[in-house]
């Protein structure tokens, strides 16, 4: 073979390497991530604040769905009291909001437009439901921002 | 004028490596791949996504502050948006294809390889185009779902375009970033160019438009040999890889060097630059916050105020200010008292006015932009999708501005800088039209008149 020929055949895996893998690598960059933050097995609840459309969820809020998906309002978020470490990643996919447990004595926390903070959960025997809410005034939806724990 | 290929032969070695383009092509693809991606599934917030910051801070101070007055189109030469085009066009990355698709070309092209419609052969589109996406800038820079839409429209159009036109239409005719690339490279230290008129004229080989069986035709359908300014060549680098006599040098020249704008396409261009740094200024310092209210339009539903303002913009930019110009290029005429040049031979090659004071208008309004928002640029590298990583441990760098106190003070001998340039560059063409010292400097007065005013409005804006 040519030498031309090989530096065509690299050139054109490089490009086929990249457009094939660099989804992968972001997945797998993302798994190891979590793996190196958080204590193997943990429960981790990933919760996003948006003031427009007003909502607390579970589902992940991304560039290409913020305009148009109807997501889906975590009311209420069942948590395992099964010994295993819990885990909140709350972010925000618009303005500032705050992040809060007040009868479990966590919080308040911002949460930046578009940053993720890890808060660790300890549950509690007696409260076996509690209020989770946004803690300071973030927008006019801000009073509907709230929701449950409910310890399973 | 200092050769650097022939001081740095390095350099020319790279330059005449089938690899070159391929090799400095493919990290930015890398890179607007991996933009692309974190606009679509990264975060909806526009300072934490790589894509916005990227592109819209980092990228744009770059290509305006940096690459564009000291090194030309290099940006061309780099792009990943038209590439895949290309690729599919010539069918290899690197190597070239021999063959005889298109008659006197010697080698092979996939795809249609019509000619561009000669009507179309201008700037008029990148015109429209860049005009109507500037109307879109307050979601262009916010909202990393437009950049997708905009880029990857490019992408796609570029790709389209390359199978049913030859070489770079697109980027000759649409790319809207093309067309004050061009116009602005005028101004650039840095041009290709050939070296000695007399090797050309006696070689009848043409292999730097035409290509050669170790080098591709000039996809900017630009000839070396008679090329005398830096507006459509892309830094391909391909004419040096052609050239069997060595004839092509890359020039390390005096600012401001070009100064011929050939069509009122240009001068257009000229005014459209100009005017929406003066309408984007506005926008991020003036009092009205109405406007932003307006140009924000998806989020405060306030429509019909957009569209006030977008016809507001075009107005502004194709109707008003040159009316005004006109009215001073005749006074200028009248002046000057000569019968040299008509007044709209004279509204074309004055209107180089506006190009280094535009440039330079565009580098003082995007000194802030770096300074103040710079800092984003740390913390996203290591959160590109704003999915809560931390590669280089710099997430949570916190936005501060640098030394904000100091950008007027950066602004102002910015400002003065384009004025004094563009006064330069107007005695140099007066002088050629005129070809005498008192018309030239008759027809100067209201011109400097009009660059002085329009310098005072900026200075206002910037320092108050
Ligand atoms: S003209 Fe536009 S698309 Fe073409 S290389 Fe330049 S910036 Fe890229
Ligand atoms: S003139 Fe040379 S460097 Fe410029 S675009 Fe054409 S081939 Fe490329
Ligand atoms: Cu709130």
């Amino acid at each position: 073979m040519l030498k031309k020929d090989i530096v065509e055949i690299l050139a054109l895996g490089l490009v086929v390497i990249t457009i094939v893998g660099l989804p992968f690598a972001i997945i797998l960059y993302d798994r190891y991530h979590v793996a190196t933050h958080f204590p193997k097995n943990s429960q981790i609840i990933n919760l996003t604040a948006s003031a427009e459309p007003c909502v607390w969820t579970r589902d992940k809020i991304v560039g290409f769905n913020y305009w148009w998906k109807k997501f889906q309002f975590a009311k209420e978020i069942p948590i395992y009291d099964d010994g295993r470490p819990i885990f909140f990643r709350v972010k925000s996919a618009d303005v500032l909001h705050s992040f809060a447990i007040p009868l479990y004595r966590i919080g308040p926390f911002d949460i930046k437009a578009g940053e993720v903070q890890a808060i660790e959960l300890k549950t509690n025997k007696a409260l076996r439901s509690t209020k989770y809410l946004c803690w300071q005034y973030c927008s006019e939806c801000h009073p509907d921002l709230n929701g449950r724990l409910v310890v399973k | 004028m200092v050769d650097l290929f022939e001081k740095i032969p390095f350099l020319k070695k790279i330059v005449k490596l089938r690899a070159f383009q391929f090799a400095v092509i493919f990290p930015n693809f890398f890179l607007f791949y991996l933009f692309l991606i974190a606009a679509l599934v990264g975060t909806p917030v526009g300072n934490r996504n790589i894509m916005i910051v990227f592109v819209w801070i980092f990228w744009w101070v770059m290509l305006i502050a940096f690459m564009v007055p000291f090194a030309s189109r290099i940006w061309c030469t780099v792009c990943p948006l038209p590439i895949i085009g290309e690729w599919l066009q010539r069918r290899t990355l690197v190597k070239v294809r021999e063959g005889s698709t298109i008659p006197g070309f010697k080698q092979e092209f996939f795809g249609l390889n019509k000619q561009w419609p000669k009507r179309w052969r201008n700037i008029w589109l990148q015109n429209i185009g860049f005009l109507l996406l500037a109307c879109f800038s307050a979601h262009l820079v916010t909202r990393p779902i437009f950049s997708v839409f905009v880029l990857g429209g490019m992408i796609v159009l570029s790709t389209i375009l390359a199978l049913i036109y030859r070489f770079r239409a697109f980027c000759m005719y649409i790319c809207p970033v093309s067309g004050f690339l061009g116009l602005y490279a005028m101004t650039s230290k840095l041009a290709l160019r050939r070296k000695d008129k007399a090797v050309c004229d006696v070689h009848k080989g043409r292999e730097c438009f035409l290509g050669s069986e170790r080098s591709y035709p000039c996809s900017w359908f630009q000839n070396i040999c008679t090329m005398d300014r830096n507006n459509y060549c892309g830094l391909c680098m391909e004419c040096v890889k052609s050239c069997p006599d060595n004839n092509v040098g890359l020039f390390w020249r005096p600012f401001c060097s070009d100064v011929d704008i050939k069509g009122i396409d240009e001068a257009w261009k000229s005014f459209i630059m100009l005017c929406l740094a003066f309408v984007y200024s506005v926008n991020l310092l003036g009092p009205w916050g109405v406007l932003k209210d307006w140009a924000n339009f998806t989020e405060t539903g306030q429509w019909p105020g957009f569209i006030l303002l977008a016809l507001g913009i075009i107005l502004l930019c194709m109707v008003i200010f040159p009316a005004t110009y006109y009215l001073f290029i005749k006074w200028s005429k009248a002046l000057s008292r000569s019968k040299n040049v008509t007044t709209k031979d004279l509204f074309i090659k004055y209107s180089y006015a506006f190009v280094p004071l535009g440039l330079l208008v565009w580098i003082a309004f995007s000194v802030p932009l770096i300074m103040i928002n710079g800092s984003y640029i740390i913390a996203v590298i290591s959160d590109p999708l704003g999915w809560g990583w931390n590669i280089f441990g710099t997430t949570h760098f916190p936005w501060k501005p640098l030394l904000p106190e100091w950008v007027p003070y950066i602004q102002i001998p910015l400002l003065l800088m384009g004025l004094f340039y563009s006064i330069k560059s107007l005695y140099k063409i007066g002088m050629k039209i005129f070809s005498e010292k008192e018309a030239t400097v008759r027809s100067l007065i209201p011109m400097a008149i009009l660059l002085s005013l329009i310098t005072i409005v900026f200075l206002r804006l910037y320092v108050g």
